[in-house]
């Protein structure tokens, strides 16, 4: 492992460098203040617990209503409330563009030898690496050690492919996020901003109710948008809801977002740059 | 200076510092426009959702839907209440670190007193107020219940208890600071709790739940009580009295949040940390 | 009178030390700091003492346990009379106090507002309040913008608002923290001549500063602080007499001198070549006329220069020698 990055090209070994740099950062983030980590760690633990309770008692009132059992239901619950945890999009680019901007420390971050987006994306990769490694993973065992099969994916495949999906999910969630970056960069209102983003998030990803429970329209018009591929699908795919050629056909569809929304970023980027830097940040 | 005139003072100064607050509220404009839509823009694509799981389920924890609405409603109007005058108290680890404290102890006023004067944010009276006191009123028609005057003085009771209360426990909560430097963390970890008290009847997860929200973090007392009394199921609860202790418990919990502050203010002036 | 009285205060703190990286989220370590070890202070009415030292040396340490925002763990301290850390609420009516950095006004409102909110919170009757407000306004060029926010407020005109801010309830002892910190030269003498004036007034003044000019124009007195201990107390020509205590004498010849040049007392000499030598002497033991005068009568001088040392060179060879030693920073909020 030590000496692996020098048995690669140059820039792969300078990419190696940077993720370890990135992580490091992102570790060392969450772990200045004892306190907030524990507190992190609760927080997470309470949600977990509040989502798999909800689910349960919905599932005593009436089971017909369901297309999954009860078990799979728990664990769509379980794991939602984890992916939120980890793919958290309170905190990421957009945050940390307002950030800079208050701050004006934007222009210096412009100067560096890394683009913008390159430069975010590696950031929060930093950052929900970490919090996969100190929040998701321990509280994800412990679920399973309390819930079993409450919280177990439907099979191996069906986890792997999860896990998957759940990549893709990382990048399609920091593409809508770094698009809302360029918003609050041009609106220069955070708060508002975030509140509309959490609240599309909330109705349109499926991390709260599946989309199945939706009325008809607001289904298709879900279905129609990337953000169901965020949660819904890597979801559905865990729980075994959908498996084979139907998870396959899941998991295509998050990529072609995935290109769509890159090429989004890289337009929406060129347009922001050249304003950001002809109003001198 | 006896008690009752300094506290008469204190309570000028209280005013006087309203009004300075009052006067330096930035302009309305297009940010609070877009904030008002982005709040209830939130709260209707919350409350939507759940309307869409009440109305397949029918009725959650034996809660219908308009009794889950008045739920959200009177928990959006309480925590308004408490951003308007005091959703500055979250910021205490900033104040203890920037030394803005320090400039609170070297005045002759008590430094909770500047705390909670320093800031008032105006603008919540129309977002998470305005907005759950209409979902209020929204489901109380929905439920048919008429405003007599009884229910008229529960809820105004309740709306000042349960604002007494998320006070008390936001002040208990960030001045942990003291000890641990950083305490926005606690103030997202209730906020976990709060979210599921706010959506959901406390019964749905159990008797252990409503036990631990009424005793241990009494949040049950912002919505799930005051709903029980305004929809005349008082006699649910473990106790027929508990529906309308949310004043009492609120002044309570609120004393406890004082008592907090003052233990960490005493640490900080003997560490100076 | 003495309006700050200090004997042997003692501060210590916990300063925490974080393991490394994922580690510290299991483990604790802390180690017990002394900020301030023993110190000695008196600051009497109408002086003004300039309190120095390097960053992390103890003077906010010290300022706090004189405001009374932290008590301290061994000493006495009396300000205006009073125990600090017993009678905090008594005593702030009796001090004013300028956190360099962080102004006490109102962000968004203007400087008036302002002002009236801190009338009401020192109680000051309104007829006095207005005496005393024009009076600073008149000193302090107030006028010109007292009805701007104070967030639209240049830096110098923020320092003069929060200056008025600290003396409007009359305090018998002011603590002024780096009050001039990024000033221009202008605004920086208009501080210094409004300083004066307070002092003049028979308000005892301690002031900590980085700025040389501050020090030379204004203090009646330094302390300056290592490691929380008092290294020296006394005036300013105290200090150059034990920490800079040569002067030079730069000499030009009219011609070319050869040979070996004699000062008596000169403590070293050097030749920069047969037109310049430069003279280095103590001015405990001989004057600079003296030595000039000795210089005229010997030798064919064209020109000559006197160089006094300044506090600056105090301060810079104190500071470098202390900075290799003590090394640590400043607790963060220290």
């Amino acid at each position: 492992m030590a000496d692996a990055p020098t048995l690669l090209p140059a820039g792969t070994a300078r990419r190696w460098d940077l993720a370890r740099a990135f992580l490091r950062y992102g570790l060392a983030n969450r772990t200045t203040y004892r306190a907030v980590y524990w507190a992190q760690l609760v927080n997470a633990v309470v949600k977990v617990a509040a989502i798999a309770l909800v689910w349960r008692a919905f599932h005593a009132v009436d089971p017909g209503q369901f297309p999954v059992g009860g078990d799979a239901m728990i664990a769509y619950g379980v794991v939602a409330a984890l992916g939120s945890v980890v793919l958290d999009w309170w905190s990421g680019p957009h945050h940390y563009l307002a950030r800079r901007i208050r701050l004006g420390t934007i222009t210096g971050d412009l100067l560096r030898p890394m683009s913008l987006p390159r430069q975010l994306f590696a950031i929060h990769a930093g950052e929900t690496c970490s919090a996969l490694l100190l929040l998701g993973v321990p509280v994800y065992l412990g679920a399973l050690a309390l819930l079993g099969r409450e919280a177990a994916p439907a099979g191996p495949a069906a986890g792997l492919l999860a896990l998957l999906s759940f990549a893709l999910s990382f990048a399609l969630l920091f593409c809508c996020s770094f698009l809302v970056g360029m918003i609050v960069l041009k609106t220069l209102n955070l708060l508002g901003v975030m509140h509309v983003y959490h609240g599309v998030i909330t109705l349109l990803s499926g991390f709260w109710i599946p989309l199945w429970f939706y009325p008809e329209p607001l289904r298709r018009i879900a279905e129609l948008l990337p953000f169901q591929s965020i949660f819904f699908t890597p979801l559905t795919i865990y729980i075994g809801h959908r498996r084979g050629a139907d998870a396959a056909v899941a998991i295509l569809q998050q990529a072609v977002w995935l290109c769509i929304l890159l090429v989004a970023v890289h337009l929406a980027w060129r347009f922001m740059r050249r304003r950001l830097v002809v109003q001198g940040g | 200076m006896t008690a009752i005139t300094a506290a008469r003072r204190n309570a000028r100064l209280y005013l006087r510092f309203l009004g300075a607050g009052f006067r330096s509220q930035t302009i309305y404009g297009f940010d609070s426009a877009l904030l008002l839509f982005a709040v209830v823009f939130l709260n209707v694509v919350d409350l939507s959702l759940l309307a869409v799981m009440l109305t397949r389920f029918e009725a959650l924890g034996g809660w219908t839907m308009w009794e889950v609405v008045l739920l959200y409603c009177m928990f959006l109007a309480v925590l308004g209440l408490q951003y308007l005058f005091t959703l500055h108290l979250n910021r205490i680890d900033e104040f203890i670190q920037d030394g803005t404290l320090d400039q609170m102890l070297v005045r002759p006023v008590s430094p909770l007193l500047q705390l909670v004067a320093r800031e008032f944010h105006l603008r919540n009276l129309f977002h998470h107020f305005g907005t759950g006191i209409v979902g209020v009123l929204i489901a109380m028609a929905g439920l048919g219940l008429a405003w007599t005057p009884e229910r008229v003085a529960i809820l105004a009771a309740s709306l000042v208890g349960g604002t007494l209360l998320l006070t008390g426990m936001v002040l208990a909560l960030a001045s942990l600071a003291f000890w641990t430097v950083r305490s926005q963390v606690f103030l997202f970890g209730t906020a976990e709790i709060q979210e599921a008290v706010q959506h959901y009847p406390a019964t749905v997860f159990g008797q252990w739940f409503v036990r631990a929200m009424t005793f241990l973090l009494p949040l049950a007392f912002v919505n799930y009580y005051p709903v029980m009394a305004l929809t005349g199921r008082a006699d649910e609860a473990m106790h027929p009295l508990l529906p309308y202790a949310s004043p009492l418990v609120g002044s309570a919990v609120l004393a406890v949040g004082v008592v907090v502050w003052r233990a960490g203010l005493r640490r900080y002036e003997s560490t100076g940390n | 009178m003495a309006l700050i009285e200090v004997d042997g205060l003692v501060k210590h703190y916990r300063v925490r030390k974080p393991g490394r990286s994922v580690r510290r989220l299991f483990t604790r370590h802390s180690e017990l700091k002394e900020a301030v070890r023993g110190i000695d202070l008196r600051v009497d009415a109408g002086e003004v003492v300039g309190y120095l030292g390097p960053n992390g040396a103890g003077k906010s340490t010290t300022i706090k346990c004189l405001c009374g925002i932290m008590a301290p763990d061994a000493g006495r301290i009396r300000v205006a009379g009073l125990d600090p850390s017993r009678r905090r609420l008594e005593l702030a009516r009796r001090i004013g106090v300028v956190f360099g950095q962080k102004t006490a006004l109102w962000w968004d409102l203007p400087v008036t507002e302002s002002f009236e909110l801190l009338r009401a919170i020192y109680d000051v009757p309104r007829e006095r309040h207005r005496r005393r407000l024009d009076e600073l306004t008149a000193l302090l060029g107030l006028d010109e913008f007292a009805h701007v926010p104070v967030r639209q407020l240049s830096l110098g005109q923020r320092v003069r608002s929060d200056l008025a801010a600290a003396l409007l309830h009359d305090p018998q002892v002011l603590f002024l923290d780096e009050p001039t910190i990024g000033l221009d030269a202008a605004a920086k003498s208009g501080v210094r001549r409004f300083v004066r004036e307070i002092r003049a007034r028979g308000v005892a003044v301690l002031l900590t500063t980085h700025d040389l000019g501050d020090i030379e124009e204004l203090c009646d007195r330094i302390v300056i602080l290592d490691r929380g201990s008092v290294l020296f107390e006394g005036s300013v020509d105290e200090a150059l007499g034990r920490y800079a205590p040569h002067s030079r004498v730069i000499v030009e010849f009219s011609r070319d001198v050869q040979g070996t040049i004699e000062v008596p007392f000169a403590d070293s000499l050097h030749r920069r070549d047969d037109r310049q030598a430069e003279i280095v002497f103590k001015r405990a033991e001989e004057t600079a006329a003296a030595v000039t005068r000795h210089l005229l009568d010997a030798y064919p001088v064209r020109d000559l220069r006197i160089t006094e040392p300044s506090i600056e060179d105090v301060v810079k060879s104190l500071y470098e020698e202390l900075g290799d030693r003590a090394g640590g920073a400043e607790p963060a909020r220290g």
